[in-house]
């Protein structure tokens, strides 16, 4: 089983989160004051670290400068602030990812999953290569959603789903990146090998056409989820 | 630059040009009279010398005198028989002496018991020095223009340097200040143009971290709002899904509170300060403070009645309650058993003194728990709860009153809060 300390002032929140995590199968221990952080995650060494930046007694930042270098494990940072000068700080300083409240529960756990691919990917690198074309080309099944790759066909509930070319492109970017947040820029090259302006709204547009026509719409989206200032998110275990 | 310049040098023109003019006029119209007289009396003296000369010579070597005045004389010399002259002889019988034209010093002087007329003048000038003057007078407004000028491009450099560095801190380098240097200054707007910049300066950083704080503050129960929500959405059991709706009530509770706070803060830095108070009692307003936070029945609440002698003073009474209230639950919050409450009381300030037995506050916190969204802990910890607006709207408060807020050690061990304003 995996393990996740979580450093958080707030009770309920920090409550809420291991509660869904554990729901996911992760083994999460609490730690509201920062000052007792260090020793917990120096002694425990979990796989993930999720840290608070505005912590009573120590500061995210501060814990994270004080176990990077014998903490082998990921770290997530959560804060409320989008200040860059935050995010340069905690990568300068080791973080690996950053998540910003409010969160949502699946993108964290999306989030939390990278992390551990990730340190899987490092320790067998060579797999990792071969398998990502085998990817692309062959079919994706999420529940109720498959895509057929060579027949560009797509169907939910064994229904066709009709799309347009770039409706279709961008769906399999997405599933291809499962569990991974894409950002609008990422988005846009990939899918007309354009450089994002940061102002064209064509990205949110088509995304949102994709989600009616899947059958994931409002603001409650649990299948392609926005993520604040940051992208989107293909979840792949929700088609049911 | 240019026209700054040209401004100035036509203004100063028309100045003079106007101030010689009417100094010309009123030699014209007011004091030509005075004239007269003024070049009568330049001359007696040479009428006279010419009176007696006239007396003592004999007609033939008085007109050879006459007749070798000096030719290079800048007062020419003329006799005329009294039926010759060009003008009524009848001019000569007050005076002797008849001035014919004041400015160009043209004047008559009949001889006493003769027909003989003198005439003096126009006075001419030694014609290189007329030249020279001549020279001398066109080269005033070209002489004065540059001075001008000179003047003009010293001020508008130093005008430009705050020019630039105005449109810099307009352009939002809030950083930009100009330099006081003698020779920099103009009057005392270099100075004061720093002391803007500086306090725009504060305000804007101000702003922008209350903007954070007020982020962070509303994102923490958003978060759990949100995080609450999609595990509603994925619940099955209708007992659970019954306790994440609570939940969520509970965090828009909060949001809600929080940005009532928020609204009276936001109220009270905008609104004017007050300036007319009226009289009230001071009695009631605590009092009323104390009952309506009473049910705390842990800490005891002492408050020591001040005389009706001094129960008047002026203030607002809803501010004012709100402003003890905050301290009061301030001080319930952190005290052990114990608050104290009393009022002092003189011509100039009235005080009140809040004293809890809770752990006090350390001197080097004691200016910034006022600012906005400020713990003593720094970690917007739930534990005391509040949403670290109480005191800065207390702050607020105490100015509108003209008054202040301040903390000292109180006598029972904690922290002592002591809010005063002025009692007239």
């Amino acid at each position: 089983m995996n393990t996740i300390i979580l450093v958080e002032d707030d009770d309920k929140l920090s409550s809420l989160i291991q509660k869904y995590m554990q729901q996911q199968g992760f083994q999460v221990e609490v730690i509201a004051d920062g000052r007792l952080a260090k020793k917990a995650i120096l002694t425990n060494q979990p796989d993930i670290v999720i840290l608070d930046l505005m912590l009573p007694g120590k500061d995210g930042l501060t814990i994270c400068r004080e176990i990077r270098s014998q903490y082998k494990g990921s770290i997530l940072f959560l804060t409320a602030s989008e200040d860059d000068i935050d995010h340069v700080t905690g990568i300068e300083l080791g973080a690996d990812d950053f998540i910003i409240k409010p969160i949502q529960p699946r993108v964290l756990l999306a989030r939390v999953r990278m992390q551990l691919r990730k340190i899987t990917m490092i320790s067998n690198t060579n797999e990792q290569s071969s398998s990502d074309e085998v990817h692309s080309v062959s079919d994706l099944h999420f529940g109720k959603l498959s895509i057929f790759t060579k027949k560009r066909l797509v169907t939910l509930n064994d229904e066709k789903i009709q799309l347009t070319t770039s409706e279709y492109d961008l769906l399999l970017l997405l599933a291809n990146h499962a569990e991974e947040v894409l950002s609008r820029d990422f988005i846009f090259k990939a899918t007309r090998g354009i450089e994002y302006d940061g102002m064209d709204r064509t990205v949110d547009t088509k995304i949102a056409n994709l989600r009616k026509k899947l059958g994931d719409s409002g603001s409650l989206s649990s299948k392609i989820i926005a993520v604040r200032s940051q992208g989107y998110l293909f979840v792949p275990d929700n088609w049911h | 630059m240019t026209r700054l310049f040209v401004s100035f040098y036509v203004v100063l023109f028309c100045l003079i040009s106007a101030y010689s003019f009417v100094a010309d006029m009123s030699v014209e119209t007011w004091l030509s009279d005075m004239m007269v007289i003024d070049k009568t009396n330049d001359y007696i003296g040479a009428f006279y010398f010419m009176e007696n000369l006239h007396k003592s010579l004999d007609e033939q070597a008085f007109d050879k005198a006459i007749e070798n005045f000096p030719r290079q004389s800048n007062t020419p010399l003329k006799m005329f028989n009294i039926n010759n002259i060009d003008f009524d002889p009848k001019l000569f019988d007050h005076d002797s002496i008849y001035v014919a034209d004041e400015y160009n010093d043209l004047l008559y002087y009949r001889f006493q018991d003769s027909d003989l007329v003198v005439r003096i003048g126009p006075m001419d000038t030694y014609e290189p020095l007329t030249e020279y003057q001549y020279w001398y007078e066109s080269g005033y407004y070209p002489f004065l223009a540059l001075g001008i000028f000179l003047w003009v491009l010293l001020f508008h450099t130093k005008l430009k340097r705050l020019d630039k560095a105005a449109i810099e801190l307009g352009k939002g380098n809030l950083s930009v200040r100009v330099s006081q240097k003698g020779r920099h200054r103009v009057g005392k707007l270099n100075h004061s143009f720093n002391l803007m910049a500086t306090q725009i300066e504060l305000l804007v950083q101000g702003h922008k971290n209350l903007t954070n704080a007020v982020a962070h503050e509303l994102r923490t129960p958003m978060a759990r709002i949100r995080f609450q929500l999609d595990m509603l959405y994925n619940e099955q059991e209708n007992k659970q899904r019954q306790e994440y709706m609570f939940g969520i009530s509970d965090d828009l509770n909060e949001l809600s509170d929080l940005v009532d706070e928020l609204l009276t803060f936001a109220k009270f830095d905008r609104d004017p300060i007050a300036t007319q108070l009226q009289q009230n009692s001071l009695n009631t307003c605590i009092n009323n403070v104390i009952r309506s936070r009473h049910f705390n029945s842990q800490v005891k609440i002492n408050y020591q009645q001040q005389s009706t002698k001094y129960d008047l003073v002026p203030f607002e009474p809803k501010n004012l309650e709100r402003a003890i209230g905050n301290l009061l639950t301030n001080a319930q919050k952190y005290t052990q058993d114990t608050v104290n409450i009393h009022i002092k009381h003189d011509r100039k300030l009235t005080s009140i003194f809040i004293d809890d037995n809770g752990p006090g506050i350390p001197h080097e916190s004691r200016v910034d728990i006022f600012q906005p969204f400020k713990r003593l802990d720094d970690s917007r910890t739930r534990e005391t709860g509040g949403y670290g607006l109480g005191l800065a709207i207390v702050k607020q408060i105490a100015i509108r009153h003209g008054g202040s807020v301040s903390i000292d050690e109180s006598p029972i061990g904690g922290a002592r809060f002591i809010l005063s304003w002025p009692s007239k």
